[in-house]
């Protein structure tokens, strides 16, 4: 008599001694996949926690001198596009990775997305708040004199620009009402002042990093308007 | 307690299965006609090959009853493993389905849906053409069609079975009814 396939099967299952697989076993993958979101969106924050360390330069003494348009002339100029392309990147990686989980085809596009910009912002802020950001964008870029800085921190290069007004570096010689700065680009510029210059520091010594916001006068030569503290507190490369 | 042939629910008797092999015995019976008939209609297989092809797909249901979804119905995380062991047979095979196994009252089940056509007889002649349509159509809607209208699933099984998120899923099943409708009318058919 032949056998119904039921049988069939419960046969081999008993001879081949098949036994169901341990869940964890069967879902290693769908693990590993949720493991990269997590590190996705974690890279995700310092990207974004470096972009909010570009951007929160923008002094309100900056916006009187300068004005609004020019602000944002300069700001779309030297917005770190890097890290904002970053950012983009790890929130599509995170949205494949979570779409190659186990229940993953189930998720809105938009859901996923939502989600992964809310953990971007939260623990971006939270890194930025914590000076985590600071910290590693000095360790890995700014002490290092590379092609990447620049990319990395356009902050810098928002305070190279002395024909929108704005000039950052280190002051490196100090005489009565001039003073040398040492720009981010190696470049040294004759800053003058006078009594009605605006100082929101405490004083100028050489050494210190400093941002000055006036106008160029003649070839590497400044007058300040307003002095301020860095943006970014960061040391010279080394020469 | 063996649960064979009860009228016990799937997901007790996934629960027994994990304990006794013979309860499985219960789920092979109750899902090896409703699955065969969908691997025929999605391959051009014999019936020697898709019983060997369902033998696979149980013997693999019974090796991964651990990572059965109880949110999930027991139908449609066999019906996706079915689909999953037919089309890696397809491809191993090399070979696109020469045409389609369906029957005329699923034939009619289709046009009826597509076309939405109250006609309740339909004549041979355009039962054949209408299988041609969906014969050379692209698998990703006949796949969609067949188990919307013929195995007459619900949108969110089917994608928990073909793995798609539920827009793209709608979107493939009207591509589909638009297909065999513009066919139909180039055929004649209406």
């Amino acid at each position: 008599m032949k056998k119904n396939p039921a049988q069939k099967i419960i046969e081999k299952i008993r001879k081949e001694k098949i036994v169901p697989q341990s869940r964890i076993f069967l879902n290693w993958k769908s693990y590993l996949f949720w493991l990269i979101w997590f590190f996705t969106l974690a890279l995700g924050a310092l990207f974004l926690s470096f972009v909010i360390l570009n951007l929160l330069d923008i002094h309100l003494g900056v916006l009187h001198q300068l004005g609004l348009g020019k602000i944002f002339f300069i700001f779309f100029k030297t917005a770190p596009y890097l890290w904002i392309t970053l950012v983009i990147l790890t929130m599509i990686s995170g949205f494949l990775a979570i779409r190659r989980t186990r229940r993953g085809y189930r998720y809105n596009i938009i859901f996923i997305t939502g989600v992964g910009v809310l953990v971007i912002s939260i623990f971006g802020v939270i890194i930025h708040v914590a000076k985590i950001n600071r910290h590693l964008g000095e360790r890995m870029f700014v002490e290092n004199r590379s092609m990447t800085r620049n990319m990395a921190f356009p902050i810098e290069g928002r305070w190279q620009s002395p024909e929108d007004g704005m000039l950052g570096g280190e002051v490196i010689d100090v005489n009565e009402k001039i003073f040398n700065l040492r720009c981010f680009d190696d470049e040294i510029w004759e800053i003058s002042y006078s009594d009605e210059t605006e100082f929101k520091i405490r004083e100028i010594k050489k050494g210190i990093m400093i941002a000055v916001i006036g106008e160029k006068m003649d070839k590497n030569k400044f007058r300040a308007f307003v002095i301020l503290p860095p943006p970014f507190e960061r040391k010279m490369p080394m020469r | 307690m063996i649960y064979n042939n009860s009228s016990a629910d799937d997901k007790e008797l996934v629960k027994a299965a994990k304990e006794n092999p013979d309860e499985f015995q219960a789920l092979v019976t109750r899902y090896w006609n409703r699955l065969f008939c969908y691997i025929r209609r999605m391959s051009y297989f014999s019936q020697e090959d898709i019983e060997d092809i369902l033998q696979e797909v149980f013997i693999k249901i019974y090796k991964y009853l651990n990572d059965y979804d109880e949110e999930m119905n027991f139908s449609t995380w066999a019906y996706r493993i079915t689909r999953n062991a037919t089309i890696d047979e397809i491809r191993k095979r090399k070979a696109r389905p020469a045409t389609v196994w369906l029957e005329n009252e699923e034939l009619t089940k289709v046009l009826k849906s597509s076309l939405n056509i109250e006609k309740e007889y339909v004549d041979a002649d355009s039962l054949e053409k209408i299988k041609n349509i969906i014969g050379d159509m692209p698998d990703k809607y006949r796949e969609v069609l067949i188990l919307r209208f013929i195995e007459e699933k619900s949108y969110e099984e089917i994608m928990d079975i073909v793995q798609l998120p539920k827009g793209t899923i709608a979107s493939l099943v009207n591509r589909g009814r638009k297909i065999v409708t513009d066919e139909a009318k180039r055929k004649g058919i209406i």
